[in-house]
């Protein structure tokens, strides 16, 4: 039986929750997994901590909650600082370079990637943070296809804005398939 | 065709509501039960409903109960503080006999208490909120295809029997995300009131010749009849004549417990054999979930009761497991409301009853279920 968590964490406006939306239904609709998919609730929006959690199961769900994630995203120190100790020691830590600067260096579960960087690089902003971050979980997890994600993406970005979310989503692919051999 | 869609448990009554043939939402937004506002706002006008927000959770309830009168399927929904608002109008729509669905998303009380966080704590105010004698029906889901399908079974019960019916839901499933399959309208059984087959000037709104449910004339069809709070006559207009007040209370029990067996909804799990048999609703169900199945790993009998219909309540169910099981474990997020029930369900057997619960807006998990069960089984 697979059971994954993975808990998304940043700063509100950063777009954790769509990226968690987008990630839950590559997982429960394309992939065909079961997905529970909560985050929380409370003024995110205006800056503050932003968390949100997805938990996929090959079955039935029952517990809820993560208690400890199989991977976790940091897109800021707070959010860092908040939840990197809620991982099992076989996780995965995906931090942003340039806000999470302040980490444990022994800790060998950390993978840094340029994330604002890069989405800064592709529109000048860092607008696709959310969805580069999109593309690292999904190789980083391997618990569904890029085609799978790709197809959440579609489904959840404004028409308009999608030729960009895409390249932003395949950055991400990119980064971490590299970065994931590099590890092995 | 089944179509999978990833929904909130909010999104779901949405969408159920919808589809159930909904064609009226009068309401005031409030956490964590907004995004049913929110939703119902988009959606209805598509279907040529009407959405309207009114200044408080009072006037909500308040023009639902006048758009049922008119004859459209209505809703309102609400968390905490609102639902105390709204108790006097669901008496309102008790006595007057008329179709209405509340949904209750439960966040942590008394009074504001805590908006963000969830909470099982309305049980019995779902029950007893409103004054005086009653019945009512509600309804307790646990997963969020579950709200999608009860959402419509309490458009149904409600247009079937005019009652109000409370969906009763928590802050968990409310927000959390799951796959939903959600079938083509005409794979739902779905039930709209019985019309008068008389003369409008032969109708009275209370006439029982044919049934403990009499057939509701929508407003503006040139039916013209009287609605009170007052206990009335067949008529609709007031009366304190103790022989006819006293048909009218009786009536209004027995259409719900009367045909209580058509409703009387709940799940079990590995029961026949368990030695203790937790009792849990709601999200808190699914914790209980895992727990029996981790109990049974440890060689523990232990098996799940879980009411879907929570009122009228399930006595006849507890008191069957009572004769079986040792001991029954009650766990809900709130500080003991259920438990007392099953205390009544269980009286004069051997079974014991035991309690775990929490009202700090914290779900209860799976460990701390299975840390309860081998406490009181002794292991």
């Amino acid at each position: 039986m697979m059971r994954a968590e993975i808990r998304l964490s940043g700063n509100g406006g950063q777009g954790i929750i769509l990226a968690a939306k987008v990630l839950a239904e590559a997982a429960g609709i394309y992939a065909n997994l079961n997905v529970v998919q909560s985050q929380i609730y409370g003024a995110a929006a205006r800056g503050e901590l932003s968390k949100a959690d997805i938990i996929i199961d090959d079955g039935d769900i029952y517990t809820l909650e993560i208690s400890s994630a199989d991977i976790l995203l940091c897109l800021s120190q707070e959010a860092y600082d908040a939840h990197h100790k809620e991982i099992k020691p076989t996780g995965i830590i995906i931090i942003d370079d340039f806000y999470v600067q302040k980490f444990d260096p022994l800790d060998k579960r950390i993978l840094s990637f340029s994330i604002s960087q890069m989405s800064k690089d592709l529109a000048g902003s860092e607008m696709f943070t959310n969805l580069i971050s999109v593309g690292i979980l999904t190789i980083v997890g391997g618990y569904f296809s890029e085609e799978n994600a790709l197809k959440a993406v579609e489904k959840n970005v404004p028409k308009n804005f999608l030729e960009m979310n895409i390249k932003a989503v395949n950055m991400g692919f990119e980064v971490a398939k590299k970065k994931v051999k590099q590890n092995c | 065709m089944t179509k999978i869609e990833l929904l909130s448990g909010n999104d779901a009554v949405v969408k159920a509501a919808i589809t159930a043939g909904c064609k009226f939402y009068g309401g005031y937004p409030i956490t964590p039960s907004s995004e049913i506002a929110e939703g119902m706002a988009k959606e209805l006008p598509q279907v040529n409903g009407k959405f309207i927000q009114m200044e408080d959770e009072i006037a909500g309830i308040g023009a639902s109960i006048g758009a049922s009168l008119t004859g459209a399927k209505a809703m309102t929904a609400t968390s905490g503080p609102g639902f105390s608002l709204k108790q006097e109008h669901i008496g309102y729509a008790i006595m007057g006999e008329i179709p209405l669905v509340i949904v209750n998303v439960m966040r942590g009380g008394p009074s504001t208490g805590m908006p963000t966080y969830p909470a099982q704590s309305d049980v019995m105010q779902a029950r007893w909120g409103t004054h005086g004698d009653h019945e009512l029906i509600v309804l307790t889901p646990c997963s969020v295809q579950e709200i999608f399908k009860l959402t419509i079974e309490a458009f149904n019960l409600s247009e079937k029997y005019r009652v109000p019916v409370i969906l009763l839901t928590d802050e968990i499933i409310a927000h959390m995300r799951e796959k939903v399959e959600i079938e083509a309208r005409s794979e739902y059984k779905i039930i709209d009131r019985a019309k008068p087959t008389v003369e409008p000037e032969n109708y009275n709104p209370f006439d029982t010749k044919h049934g403990m449910v009499p057939p509701l004339a929508p407003y503006g069809e040139g039916y013209r009849f009287h609605i009170t709070g007052l206990t009335h006559d067949h008529t609709g207009f007031p009366t304190s004549n103790p022989d006819l007040v006293e048909k009218l209370q009786e009536r209004l029990r027995d259409k719900i417990l009367d045909n209580k067996k058509y409703f009387n909804w709940y799940e079990e799990r590995m029961v026949d054999d368990a030695d203790i048999v937790v009792v849990a609703y709601g999200a808190t169900a699914r914790s209980a979930m895992r727990a029996i199945k981790d109990a049974r790993l440890n060689n523990i009998k232990a098996g799940l009761y879980r009411p879907i219909t929570m009122w009228p309540f399930g006595y006849e169910n507890i008191k069957k497991i009572a004769k079986t099981a040792k001991m029954i474990l009650v766990v809900e997020m709130n500080l003991g409301q259920v438990k007392g029930e099953v205390e009544r369900a269980v009286a004069g057997t051997k079974c014991k009853v035991k309690f775990l619960g929490k009202a700090n807006g914290e779900l209860i998990t799976p460990a701390e279920i299975g840390t309860k069960i081998m406490e009181v089984m002794n292991v």
